[in-house]
C-alpha cells in the first residue's frame, strides 16, 4: 500500500512535469474560476457594507414632547428594541441635539445669539430607529401610531421618508437577488468549462488509459496519478490566484475606498483571509482532484 | 489453460464476422502459432484472449473459468498473468522506456529492488540498453517492438500473448527473439503467436493454427505454414 501511495504520486508529478503544455490549459482555467469566486466572494462583502451604510442612514427618528420625560422614553426604547427585525434604536437628548445644533452653527453668530435670547433649550429628544426593512418601518410605525405611545411624541418623519425606505429596499433585495443569481448562473458556466478542459486533456491520453489497464493496473494505479496531477493544477492555480489577489486588492484599495464611502478591499481580505484561502485552496484542489477522477473514470472500462 | 468454445466476433456496423464459431484448447506450456492472411482474424482473436473486446456469441475459459461472468478485481489478476505484445506496441507515451518495461512489473506488485535489478537485465536482453531514458516517440518500430516485447516478459507471466511480435524486426532480431519466446516457454509459460511471417513458423516448428476469413481451417502439431 505504501509503495503503491508512494509510486503514484511519484508518477503524478513526472507525468505532470512531462505535460506541462497540457497541464497549464487546465491550470488557467482552475485560476480563472478561483478568481471568479473570490471576487463574489469580494462583492458579497462590499454589497454588505453598502447595505449596511445605507441601512444606517435611512431610519424613522421620533420627535418627543418637551414633557416627555427620560423614564417615559427610555421605556418605549426598551420596548421598540425587544421588537424583531429591528436593527438599533439610538436615543438622542434634547441636550445632546443643544450640543450638536450649536457645533453645526459654531460659525452662524445670529443663531447663537438667538439661542441665548430664548435661554431654555428649544430642541427634543429623539430615537433613531434603524429597522432591518420596509416592512418592520411599518410595523414600527404602526407601535408608534399607538395611543399611549402618540402621546409623547411631538413629530415623526415616517410618512416622509416611507416612499423613499420602501423604493430603495425594493432596489437593494433586487440588486442582491440578481448578483446571486448571476453568480451562480457564471460560478456554473465556469464549472462546467473547467470540467470540459480537463475532460479534454485526459481525453487525449484514453489510449494510454487503456493501455494500462490491458497491462492488469487496477483503478487506482491509473487514477492515482491523474489525482496528483489534479492536486498540483490546483495548488498552482491557488497560488496564482492568491498573489493576482493581493496584488489588485492592494492596488485598488484607495479607489474602492473613495467610491463606496469606506469599503477597504485589503482589510476585508485580511480580516476574511482564511475564507478566502478556502476558497482559493480547496476549491482549486478539490476541483482538481474532483474532475481529474470523474474525467477518468470512463475510461476505466477496458 | 484456454478454449474457446465457438466463439464468433462480429463487428458493428461493418458486420464484419472476424471470428466463425472458433473452438480451440491451449493446454498449459504450450506453444501455440496462429497463422492466416492479414485480415483472417489473428488480433480479434488475441485481443477476445485478453477481454480487450467481448465475443459476439460463444464463451472463452481460462483455468475453467468464464471470462465473460469475471469480476473487475479477476479481471485485472487474470491480465497481470498475461504478457500481451499489442501488434500496435501500445506503449505509454507519458513514460519513457525504462518506466514502461517496469510499469508492468509495478502493476503486479513488485518491489523497486526488483524493478531496478530486472529492468535493466531485460532492455539488455532485447538491445535497448542504451535507449532506457528515451520515450516511444524517438523509437524506431522495430525498437517499439523490441519495448512491448520486454514489457510482456518482464513480469514473468503464465502465458504470453504476442501478436506480429516479429513484423518490424530484421532478421537477426527475430532469430532471438524467438529464442528467447523458445526458453521462457521451455520454462513453463504458455504462448500464443499470431504472425503471418513463414519463416517464424517454420523456425519454431511447434503446433499450428491456421484461421481463414475468422475460421480455423487448419489445426497441426509442428505444422507447416500453408496458406
Ligand atoms: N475494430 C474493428 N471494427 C471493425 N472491423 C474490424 C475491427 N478490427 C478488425 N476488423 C475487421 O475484422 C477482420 C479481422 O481483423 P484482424 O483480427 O485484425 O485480422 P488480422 O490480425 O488477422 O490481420 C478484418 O476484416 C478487419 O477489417
Ligand atoms: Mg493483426
Amino acid at each position: 500500500m505504501a509503495t503503491l501511495t508512494k509510486r503514484i504520486i511519484k508518477t503524478g508529478i513526472t507525468t505532470f512535469s512531462r505535460q506541462l503544455g497540457l497541464n497549464s490549459a487546465t491550470i488557467f482555467v482552475l485560476t480563472a474560476t478561483i478568481l471568479l469566486f473570490t471576487f463574489i466572494f469580494f462583492v458579497d462583502g462590499m454589497s454588505n457594507f453598502l447595505f449596511n451604510s445605507f441601512q444606517e442612514k435611512v431610519g424613522i427618528s421620533v420627535y418627543f414632547k418637551q414633557e416627555a420625560t427620560a423614564e417615559e422614553i427610555s421605556a418605549l426604547r426598551e420596548n421598540l428594541v425587544s421588537k424583531p427585525g429591528i436593527v438599533k434604536v439610538t436615543y438622542v437628548s434634547k441636550e445632546e441635539a443643544l450640543e450638536k445644533f450649536k457645533e453645526n452653527h459654531q460659525n452662524d453668530e445670529v443663531v447663537l445669539k438667538t439661542l441665548e435670547i430664548v435661554g431654555d433649550n428649544p430642541l427634543a429628544s429623539s430615537l433613531k430607529i434603524t429597522a432591518n426593512s420596509d416592512n418592520d418601518y411599518k410595523n414600527v410605525a404602526a407601535f408608534l401610531a399607538q395611543e399611549e405611545n402618540a402621546q409623547i411624541i411631538e413629530k415623526m418623519n415616517y410618512q416622509k421618508t416611507e416612499e423613499i425606505i420602501k423604493k430603495l429596499f425594493a432596489i437593494t433585495r433586487e440588486v442582491k437577488r440578481i448578483g446571486l443569481l448571476l453568480g451562480l448562473f457564471f460560478g456554473l458556466v465556469v464549472v462546467v468549462i473547467v470540467f470540459s478542459t480537463v475532460r479534454l486533456s485526459i481525453h487525449t491520453l484514453r489510449e494510454e488509459i487503456g493501455v494500462m489497464k490491458l497491462v492488469g493496473a487496477s483503478n487506482w494505479m491509473v487514477r492515482g496519478p491523474f489525482m496528483v496531477q489534479g492536486i498540483l493544477c490546483g495548488s498552482i492555480a491557488a497560488i496564482i490566484a492568491l498573489i493576482l489577489t493581493i496584488v489588485t486588492t492592494y492596488f485598488s484599495t484607495p479607489s474602492v475606498v473613495t467610491i463606496t464611502g469606506g469599503f477597504s478591499l485589503f482589510t476585508y481580505f485580511t480580516s476574511n483571509l482564511l475564507a478566502i484561502l478556502a476558497i482559493q485552496v480547496l476549491g482549486g484542489i478539490g476541483m482538481g482532484i474532483i474532475f481529474n477522477a470523474l474525467a477518468v473514470k470512463r475510461y476505466l472500462k477496458v | 489453460m484456454i478454449s474457446l468454445k465457438d466463439v464468433t466476433k462480429i463487428y458493428h456496423p461493418s458486420k464484419i464476422m472476424a471470428l466463425d464459431h472458433v473452438n480451440l484448447d491451449v493446454a498449459k506450456g504450450e506453444f501455440v502459432v496462429i497463422v492466416g492472411r492479414s485480415g483472417a482474424g489473428k488480433t480479434t482473436l488475441i485481443k477476445a484472449i485478453n477481454k480487450e473486446i467481448e465475443p459476439t456469441s460463444g464463451e472463452i475459459l481460462f483455468e475453467g473459468n468464464n471470462l465473460a461472468a469475471i469480476n473487475h478485481a479477476e479481471l485485472n489478476c487474470f491480465r497481470r498473468r498475461i504478457g500481451t505484445i499489442f501488434q500496435d506496441y501500445r506503449l505509454i507515451h507519458t513514460k519513457n522506456v525504462f518506466e514502461n518495461v517496469a510499469y508492468a512489473m509495478e502493476v503486479v506488485g513488485a518491489s523497486d529492488q526488483d524493478i531496478n535489478r530486472d529492468v535493466p537485465s531485460v532492455l539488455n536482453m532485447v538491445g535497448l540498453k542504451d535507449k532506457t531514458r528515451n520515450f516511444p516517440q524517438e523509437l524506431s518500430g522495430g525498437e517499439k517492438q523490441r519495448v512491448a516485447i520486454a514489457r510482456a516478459l518482464i513480469h514473468r507471466p503464465d502465458l504470453i500473448l504476442a501478436d506480429e511480435p516479429t513484423a518490424n524486426l530484421d532478421v537477426y532480431s527475430i532469430q532471438d527473439v524467438l529464442e528467447s519466446f523458445l526458453k521462457v516457454n521451455e520454462m513453463g509459460t504458455t504462448i500464443i503467436l499470431a504472425t503471418h511471417n513463414q519463416n517464424v513458423v517454420n523456425y519454431l516448428k511447434t503446433r499450428v493454427i491456421t484461421l481463414e476469413n475468422g475460421a480455423v481451417v487448419r489445426d497441426q502439431q509442428k505444422g507447416k505454414f500453408i496458406l
